[in-house]
């Protein structure tokens, strides 16, 4: 279980580094600002990415699944395949496999975020 | 970046109250009031007309009792879709699920059809239909640039138009006027069938299953909250129809788009058909707001996914809205509001409304079923006591009021029910073989 949680952070490590870094997406999120809960069901363990003004400005653990403004709950194997872009976050919206918590429009952007990085 | 200490506890609980208003927003539209036109005509008598209001409650409450086991098991999920995908596979949950979108939108036309008389009858300087047009545009604007109405004002305004009807029609029921002759006794088939339209005066309750906002308790809150919020609009529903149906002759209202405004004039002074007028048009932008944007979702989650064109998948990097998606339905739902002017008949789709409501609850009701018996009680968070009987039981009579309404409907309803399944079943199955 601790390889799966260290290889969750590893994959958020990476994600949180493309996301700011990458220039379409930093465009697209100057104005987003929210706290996200990356939750893994079978780790009971997750991430909480603090966004301020587009950029991921802080990795926590999570204290609890309650956490967060916005939350993406699933599987770890699940969130690791999508933190890889190997899953689509709407795929998985629609096929019920990843919970997700949050205002229309924050998942909306979680999804842009996606679309931009690994389309 | 590394992983710094832990977070604060940020928990976030949205009360149950709200569930039930969430719940009970979306139902709760003006257009609801010709849906008890319709029924009025299906029913000879108030006894009859009164048992179809009940049977329409109470079948409603065991769709919700479905729809609560499933969004237990797939919490924060695409609704219908993903509901019905293991029982009933991948291109039939999906064809249910879009044409779903359409009905709802249908009914958006409609809604905008009866807003627009409403809004005419208060300042007569424009046309009803232009005032359609109006309504629809600053809907649909409002909700691309993002602005949103904020959970508790969306719960005081479901419980101001829940409680103002219920006044509306007390004093309606309670004014002396001349008694409309309602008598007779009750024909069960007739009520059956009125049942069936009945439905339509809790469409979308589910949309509270797609929600996905905040810390929802999607596995013991909603599955509560949804049949309480059903009950309670059944209790509304009911007050709401034996006001019009035993204080108004039904020649005065059978073609009228805003029965709810002749009820107040009729019954009182034109004074009083403006307050139920106002109350009318907070009725609509209400529905409309609860609606929209959870419906584009679909929409655009399709796009996404490549099930649909690829261009209804885009948003707007500015508001972080999916424009194309709500674009799209907003030309949808127009269409069909001009179409109603054009025929000056709203019957048809309410009764495809209907009609398709009766079938989707049957295949619902057959989905939880399905779970019911395959999953283990463990899986199941929230499980229906008497769950295999009553969805089964509740599967059947919808099937029944579904094909009552095909053969007491204009042929129109069913074919264009019927083409609509067909057309959608055979893109997506086409769609689905090519990925």
């Amino acid at each position: 279980m601790i390889d799966k949680i260290s290889e969750l952070r590893e994959n958020i490590e990476k994600f949180t580094a493309d996301v700011n870094t990458n220039e379409k997406v930093q465009k697209l999120i100057k104005k987003w600002s929210s706290v996200v809960n990356i939750w893994g069901k079978d780790l009971n363990a997750g991430f909480i990415l603090s966004v301020n003004e587009g950029k991921i400005t802080g990795i926590m653990k999570a204290e609890s699944i309650d956490d967060g403004k916005v939350k993406v709950i699933g599987e770890s194997d699940t969130l690791i395949r999508m933190f890889k872009g190997q899953e689509k976050i709407a795929h998985l919206y629609l096929d019920g496999v990843v919970e997700t918590y949050g205002s229309e429009r924050d998942q909306i952007v979680l999804d842009a975020i996606a679309r931009l990085l690994w389309r | 970046m590394e992983v710094m200490g832990i977070a604060p506890n940020l928990k976030r609980s949205l009360k149950f109250t709200r569930l039930v208003a969430v719940t009970m927003g979306t139902p709760l539209a003006a257009s609801v009031f010709l849906s008890i036109i319709i029924m009025e005509t299906y029913t000879s008598n108030f006894p009859s007309m009164l048992l179809a209001v009940v049977i329409s409650t109470v079948l409603a409450t065991a769709a919700a009792l479905s729809y609560g086991e499933l969004v237990s098991i797939y919490p924060s999920a695409a609704g219908n879709r993903v509901f019905l995908k293991r029982p009933m596979g991948n291109v039939i949950s999906v064809t249910l699920s879009f044409m779903w979108t359409i009905i709802i939108l249908g009914a958006a036309g409609v809604e905008a059809y009866v807003l627009g008389n409403v809004l005419h009858f208060l300042i007569p300087l424009l046309p009803s239909i232009l005032w359609s047009v109006i309504s629809l545009t600053v809907i649909v604007v409002i909700n691309a640039v993002g602005v949103e109405v904020s959970g508790n004002f969306q719960m005081g305004i479901t419980f101001f138009i829940a409680l103002s009807l219920i006044a509306i029609s007390i004093v309606a029921l309670l004014t002396p006027h001349v008694n409309v002759n309602t008598g007779g006794s009750v024909n069960v088939v007739d009520s059956l069938t009125a049942a069936a339209v009945g439905v339509y005066f809790f469409l979308g309750f589910g949309r509270v299953t797609t929600l996905g906002e905040e810390a929802l308790d999607f596995k013991r809150g909603i599955p509560k909250a949804m049949p309480i919020a059903i009950v309670m609009l059944g209790i509304i529903f009911m007050f709401v129809s034996s006001a019009i149906f035993t204080r108004v002759p039904i020649d005065l209202v059978v073609s009228s788009p805003v029965p709810q405004i002749v009820l107040g004039k009729y019954m009182l002074n034109k004074d009083s058909a403006v307050v139920v007028a106002l109350v009318s048009a907070v009725m609509s932008f209400g529905t409309f707001n609860a609606g929209i944007l959870g419906t584009s979702r679909l929409i655009y989650a399709l796009g996404r996914e490549g099930t649909l064109p690829s261009f209804l998948g885009k948003i707007n990097s500015r508001f972080f809205t999916p424009t194309a998606s709500l674009i799209f339905l907003y030309v949808i739902a127009l269409t069909i509001s001009v179409l109603v002017y054009a025929t000056k008949s709203f019957q048809v789709p309410v009764l495809i409304a209907a009609l398709f409501d009766s079938f989707m609850y049957a295949f619902v009701a057959y989905s939880a079923l399905w779970h019911h018996r395959k999953l283990q009680g463990s899986e199941i968070p929230f499980r229906v006591r008497g769950g295999t009987i009553i969805f089964l039981v509740t599967s059947i009579i919808f099937v029944v009021l579904g094909v009552l309404l095909i053969l007491t409907s204009p042929v129109i309803v069913t074919i264009l029910t019927v083409v609509g399944v067909v057309v959608s079943g055979v893109y997506f199955y086409v769609k689905l073989r090519r990925k």
